[in-house]
């Protein structure tokens, strides 16, 4: 008698997912777009990527297979990736939020300004919109003086929603 | 994707790879600043990703992914000349290059949303924000060259260079329709006026590139196959390697 797959125990399943880059789950950076299981037990994970060139991919497929194939009842995965415009640093869930800002990676919110993940401060310079991953962004805190990344924020499609690179002088 | 775009699309992707590969050689060994050595990986890491999408828009598997990239040699590419040519050495070079590179592509990157066939347009979307981010970054490098006397001299120098190679970007390769790109062109330069001052020499009008010496039909700047093959020397010595 086959066994019933439960919905929750595939999102736990995710939720175990580390991204290879970022010390939180692919779940919490919001990357996991649907989920569509049926009775016979095949699951079909549809995720979308931060950035097309991202080198992560491969292993967050795998990782995923890996997961989701000792649940219960699951007889085959499948993972697809949706390309498009839809990830943004709004995706990010609150726990993921937190689990950056813990890690030393600020989380940039629209129309707010941005905050130093160590002092809180709002005194923040942006050095670069490029950092050491493709998702990440450099600054430089005036007020506590360390350096730190922040999320690279897209505006979700709308380039005017992009705040203007202003290579050391740029307050968020 | 099987259509009448390919031949473009060929083209696009040979335009990326070249770029995302003249960028890798730079990492780790040159930039301003760190930051800027930093920002190089992540625009290479951009451009490649770019360029491996849309191969594989044109393929059925990865084997003849990799028999695009690793297959062809130098004159079979249909990358043009404003990305072939570059100056390892010289950064107004490379960010004048940068930017009307990007600015171009911003344009075909319009064209594709409007005219491939779903789920394409949200892949071109995805890439055309990303380009936004590579235009902001050396739209605020140029200006902060110009704002400087010598690297405004060195700017000039470098678009004195670049400037006529501008328009091979917009020539449709030999089996695509004449016109398939469109008004490209046309926006480019409004984007070009933009950008620059009136003071910065840029004549509006571009010397129009001969469709038979075109990169797009594969003659190509002296540049291009010497990067080739230190790209693809991994791949002679392991043939059975995959890029991924």
């Amino acid at each position: 008698m086959a066994v019933k797959v439960e919905h929750g125990a595939i999102m736990a399943a995710l939720n175990a997912v580390d991204d290879p880059e970022l010390p939180i789950s692919i779940m919490q950076l919001g990357i996991v777009k649907q989920v569509e299981m049926d009775d016979q037990g095949q699951v079909k994970i549809l995720v979308s990527p931060t950035f097309c060139g991202c080198p992560a991919l491969a292993v967050i497929e795998q990782r995923i297979r890996e997961e989701v194939s000792r649940v219960d009842g699951v007889s085959a995965v499948s993972v697809e990736w949706i390309f498009g415009p839809d990830w943004d640093v709004e995706s990010i869930s609150t726990d993921g939020i937190n689990a950056l800002k813990a890690f030393g990676i600020a989380v940039p919110v629209i129309n707010k300004p941005l905050r130093c993940p160590y002092c809180d401060s709002t005194d923040v310079v942006r050095e670069s919109a490029f950092g050491p991953t493709l998702c990440r962004s450099l600054y430089h805190c005036r007020s506590c003086r360390n350096p730190f990344e922040a999320m690279k924020w897209l505006g979700t499609g709308r380039t005017s929603r992009i705040p203007a690179v202003s290579k050391g002088s740029f307050k968020s | 994707m099987r259509s009448s775009y390919e031949p473009l699309i060929l083209a696009w992707a040979d335009d990326e790879y070249v770029i995302g590969q003249q960028l890798v050689t730079l990492v780790g060994m040159y930039g301003p600043d760190l930051e800027e050595a930093i920002a190089i990986g992540s625009i290479a890491q951009d451009h490649l990703g770019h360029g491996l999408k849309l191969y594989r828009m044109i393929c059925t598997d990865e084997s003849e992914v990799n028999g695009l990239i690793y297959g062809r040699k130098a004159g079979e590419y249909r990358s043009c000349h404003l990305a072939d040519i570059w100056r390892p050495d010289d950064w107004a070079f490379l960010v004048i290059r940068q930017l009307l590179y990007d600015l171009a592509n911003r344009e075909r990157e319009r064209w594709a949303a409007g005219h491939f066939d779903e789920p394409w347009p949200g892949l071109v979307g995805m890439m055309l924000r990303e380009t936004e981010l590579h235009i902001a970054h050396w739209s605020e490098w140029c200006r902060m060259l110009m704002d400087d006397p010598q690297g405004r001299e060195r700017l000039i120098s470098a678009l004195t260079t670049i400037w006529p190679l501008a328009s091979d970007f917009f020539v449709a390769p030999a089996d695509a329709p004449p016109d398939a790109w469109g008004s490209l062109q046309v926006a480019w330069l409004e984007a070009t006026e933009e950008i620059f001052p009136g003071s910065l020499y840029l004549p509006t009008q571009l010397p129009k590139t001969r469709d038979h010496i075109s990169g797009r039909n594969s003659m190509h700047q002296p540049e291009l196959e010497p990067l080739l093959l230190e790209a693809h020397a991994y791949h002679i010595g392991h043939p059975t390697w995959q890029w991924e």
